[in-house]
């Protein structure tokens, strides 16, 4: 039964130590959303990688450069299988490569086939070689593209995969993928074969030359400037033949030659703020022409731009606030060319136009800012419009837009607060753009609330109330919160401690710790006296036995000071325990609890000499009281009484 | 020994043992602001220079530049949302960060169409480790000059929203795994899909995130998350504090029991009570001298 119960206590506290487990390591193996992702599985995905590639060569055979090149900035974060990496770096570049190149081929043809209808064979030749060993580069590209395809294919091992699974479908969507490109690149090959036939068959025409010249080497912009020439074929002028003049290679003037050959003609230089323009002159057989001549393109000539430049300097205040107006300093800065007398500027708030001005060589233009403004960094752009010879300027500048934050200043706080009672808080609000006026001003202190509202110069003043309350006292929180009314300050809030004295609860509270620490245990030892002096005497007639003598005379000791001596037995005992005091002062011996008064008196009479006999005779008075029916008399007390003083004459000699 | 002392003496040893185990044992459930593992907030609070706040015994006053950050795991009553979305019209910034909670009952108090999917987001190609971390790459302008990626943990993605308010999107490998199979099937949402996104409501500003993930400690030291939350809230150039609502997220018994323990420390350092124990002390003394009276002092 004992082993059963034991066993039985064993198994409740098993019970209680899982109970308790399971409560406390619950949480750990709680589900959450989350995961850990230092401690997260590595995973690749062979479909993703494949439907990228497929969605790469798209985009090649989409000629959309501007997809790839995210794709290619995006690639370093690309999760994919170390061993593919470097694979999956090449896929990108020669993807990015191919569609430059198909682009450019594209091109190449295009313009090839433009050149063969003007009969400009020549340059169409050179362009087609260009083109053919573009033609070749795409075809490696292509060849890396497909390696890297393979190298991801056996990464995730697509040969030993279903046909039918998601890995080889998107696998042989990037095959095909390719074969196209594939087929693409052959298409090329056959077209700029054909334009390379074209242009050989025609190379047989007889070649026209044509000259140039101009009257002057620089001009400013605006000016005039002349331009003349001469138009042969095999060394025979030709006349009337129009003559088309290109200003970095876009036709700008018309002329037509005399009988001679000869062409003159002038033209106003653009308003090209570019420090050269090339020009040419370029005839292409027209009408009966074709067939007859080739095409005649003059070497360029260079026309030196002069304009006048200047540089913008721009500033702003350090920090602008939404709603509010701030300016935009800006100073030109012309070198040696004459100052502009206005400019017209056109302020850009984050590329969005915002203001329009016409301004001198140094200005100062303000912008009121929307209210709407976001907090953080705006860019301001000032573009200054190209005026005659003075060329654009841009410039920017960075804005910040923050909110003001007021701060308050010449706080007047009391040191301490009275409760009940009442203070004064007065302060003045400012912040970086001036004193905050008009802002609601809330106080709390003690859980109540108190508003005030600045004035012009940001100054409010309020008065605190106290009521009572349950604390005693401390440091209790004041806080301030100024709400401005103007859209581009921020609410602040500010704490002070004050020390709080609750005065009537402190009072209270005094009164209840002298009650305690002097008036009861007075009251209590008084009570607890009396209790003992009623319980004494039925103690010592009725029940004591002999044999407990030493317990009795413990308590004579130890209550002996608790006895109210206006009754007979208090007196006698009054004179005793004076004797045994004496005692105790002279031989350093306390009277122990298993002890009998006798017992006491002769360990002690070694110390207290013949005063012994005096002290046992007062004993056997004692004695006769504590432990017979005998009644206390008034001899007794006087008898003791005398033996005491006898004692304590005997001891101070 | 009596019995009703024995059970006295049982009953404190095991009080102070169970305050000394909720004190010492450390704090593992996820979002905690006490929990430096993982998945609790405390490392981050500390990196964000952010504070907490518990509207569970009502909402506190604050201040209109401060923002305000709710991961709303537990519903939202209406007397809170009432309080949120004047929170919001006072000129606040409130930011929601939610995946699979109830954002959605934020959202639809304030009057925003926009909603959080509340099915996965993976991203099997952009990603750390595995697709359930899909990382960011697409930001809008103001928020690419500081942040180039982002990496999330167990997200969702924003649904309805206007191309114009969205700030971040997740790259176009992504998409919303609906029926949680772990691979794209027809009709489940392929990516560039809204993650982040930022609008003005009233005079405040309301930012949605829909990972909370990124906040935890483990998370907020990868790629650009920390810079990422930084910009979103202004804290780079806002004096405003950032404020993370505590009170509407899963809390197990402990968790609450620590909380409570951080605030009844809280209340115990306070003059009046600290002289309220000491008085309480002095009674229990003055009692137990009295009780003893003249035995005190006397050799046994």
């Amino acid at each position: 039964m004992i082993l059963g119960q034991g066993f039985l206590k064993k198994i409740v506290v098993v019970i209680l130590i899982v109970v308790c487990f399971v409560l406390i390591c619950s949480p750990i193996f709680a589900a959450v959303p989350q995961e850990n992702p230092d401690t997260a599985a590595v995973a690749f995905s062979g479909v993703s990688l494949f439907q990228f590639y497929s969605g790469t060569l798209d985009s090649v055979l989409a000629k959309n450069q501007q997809d790839i090149e995210t794709d290619i900035q995006v690639s370093p974060f690309a999760n994919v299988p170390p061993a593919v990496e470097d694979s999956f770096n090449n896929f990108l570049s020669s993807a990015g490569n191919l569609c430059s190149l198909i682009l450019g081929l594209d091109g190449s043809v295009s313009d090839t086939k433009s050149l063969i209808q003007e009969s400009r064979y020549t340059e169409a030749a050179s362009l087609y070689t260009e083109a053919f060993t573009n033609l070749a580069i795409a075809e490696e590209n292509l060849d890396s593209i497909k390696q890297a395809a393979v190298i991801a294919g056996n990464q995730f091992n697509v040969t030993a995969a279903s046909i039918d699974s998601s890995v080889s479908v998107a696998y042989i969507a990037v095959l095909d993928d390719i074969q196209r490109l594939s087929d693409l690149l052959k298409l090329y090959r056959i077209i700029l074969q054909e334009q390379q036939t074209e242009i050989s068959n025609q190379s047989l025409l007889p070649s026209s030359d044509i000259t140039i010249s101009i009257d002057q080497s620089e001009a400013y912009v605006g000016d005039t400037v002349s331009v003349g020439g001469t138009l042969s074929a095999n060394g025979q002028p030709l006349g009337n033949r129009r003559i088309e003049l290109l200003l970095d290679g876009s036709l700008y003037l018309t002329v037509t030659t005399d009988s001679w050959g000869h062409y003159l003609g002038s033209f106003q230089v653009p308003y090209w703020y570019v420090s050269l323009i090339k020009i040419q002159s370029l005839y292409f057989p027209q009408a009966g022409d074709v067939g007859n001549y080739d095409l005649a393109l003059s070497p360029s000539v260079s026309l030196k731009i002069l304009f006048y430049t200047a540089v913008l300097t721009l500033q702003t205040s350090t920090n602008a606030y939404s709603g509010r107006d701030t300016s935009v300093i800006g100073q030109f800065d012309y070198g040696s060319a004459p100052v502009a007398d206005e400019r017209n500027i056109e302020i850009s708030l984050d590329n969005a136009p915002f203001v329009e001005s016409e301004v001198s060589a140094t200005f100062t233009q303000k912008i009121s800012l929307p209210v709407d403004t976001a907090i953080g960094n705006h860019l301001i752009t000032v573009s200054v419009l190209a005026d005659g010879r003075y060329s654009p300027v841009v410039a920017n500048v960075n804005l910040t837009v923050v909110k003001a934050v007021p701060v308050l200043l010449t706080t007047k706080l009391p040191f301490a607060a009275l409760i009940p009672g009442s203070f004064n808080v007065r302060g003045k609000l400012t912040s970086s753009i001036g004193p905050v006026s008009q802002a609601r001003v809330t106080i709390t202190f003690e859980g109540k609330q108190v508003n005030a509202v600045s004035g012009d110069d940001g100054t409010f003043s309020a008065v605190i109330r106290n009521s009572m309350g349950f604390g005693l006292f401390g440091s209790q929180s004041l806080e301030i919160t100024s709400a401005p009314m103007e859209p581009w300050q921020t609410t602040i809030t500010t704490s002070h401690n004050i020390i709080t004295v609750y005065i009537v609860n402190c009072s209270v509270f005094f009164l209840i710790l002298v009650f305690l620490g002097i008036i009861l245990p007075r009251r209590l030892k008084f009570r607890m006296a009396a209790r003992s002096n009623h319980k004494l005497p039925q103690t010592i007639v009725v029940t004591t036995p002999v044999s407990s003598l030493s317990s009795v005379a413990e308590d004579i000791a130890v209550d002996i000071g608790r006895r109210d001596e206006s009754i007979p037995v208090g007196r006698l005992l009054y004179w005793y325990r004076i004797v045994i005091r004496l005692m105790q002062k002279v031989s350093g011996l306390l009277l122990k609890p298993n002890q009998t008064l006798r017992e006491y008196i002769r360990d002690t009479g070694q110390t207290t000499g013949s005063t012994d006999k005096i002290i046992l005779e007062f004993t056997r008075i004692v004695e006769k009281v504590l432990y017979s029916p005998h009644q206390v008399t008034e001899d007794d007390i006087k008898n003791g009484e005398q033996l005491a003083r006898k004692v304590r004459e005997s001891i101070g000699k | 020994m009596k019995i009703h002392h024995a059970l006295i003496i049982t009953i404190l040893i095991t009080f102070i043992i169970s305050l000394m185990c909720v004190s010492l044992f450390p704090s593992v459930q996820a979002f905690m602001q006490y929990n430096t593992l993982w998945n609790g907030l405390r490392h981050s609070l500390n990196a964000l220079n952010a504070n907490t706040v518990d509207t569970s015994n009502g909402f506190p006053q604050i201040d209109s530049n401060n923002v305000l950050v709710c991961i709303p795991y537990l519903q939202y009553s209406d007397s809170e949302l009432e309080q949120l979305k004047d929170f919001v019209n006072s000129g606040g910034t409130l930011m929601v960060m939610d995946d699979f909670g109830f954002g959605n009952d934020i959202l639809t108090y304030l009057g925003i169409g926009c909603r959080f999917s509340g099915a996965p987001l993976l991203d099997p190609l952009y990603c750390y480790k595995n697709q359930s971390f899909p990382e960011i790459m697409d930001f809008s302008t103001a928020v690419s000059r500081n942040v180039k990626e982002v990496v999330l943990n167990h997200a969702t993605a924003l649904l309805n929203i206007d191309n114009s308010l969205v700030i971040a999107r997740s790259s176009a490998s992504s998409y919303l795994d609906r029926n949680g199979n772990g691979s794209w099937d027809e009709g489940e949402l392929q990516g560039p899909l809204p993650v982040a996104a930022k609008m003005r409501q009233g005079n405040g500003t309301i930012i949605l995130v829909s990972d909370p993930g990124i906040l935890i400690n483990s998370m907020l030291v990868k790629d650009d998350n920390l810079l990422f939350i930084k910009t979103l809230t202004g804290s780079d150039i806002n004096s405003g504090e950032i404020l993370v609502d505590t009170s509407h997220l899963i809390r197990d018994p402990m968790e609450i029991t620590k909380t409570k323990l951080v605030g009844i420390k809280g209340i115990l350092s306070r003059p009046c009570a600290l002289l309220g124990i000491v008085s309480l002390l002095f009674i229990f003394a003055s009692i137990y001298i009295l009780k003893m009276g003249g035995s005190i002092g006397r050799e046994s």
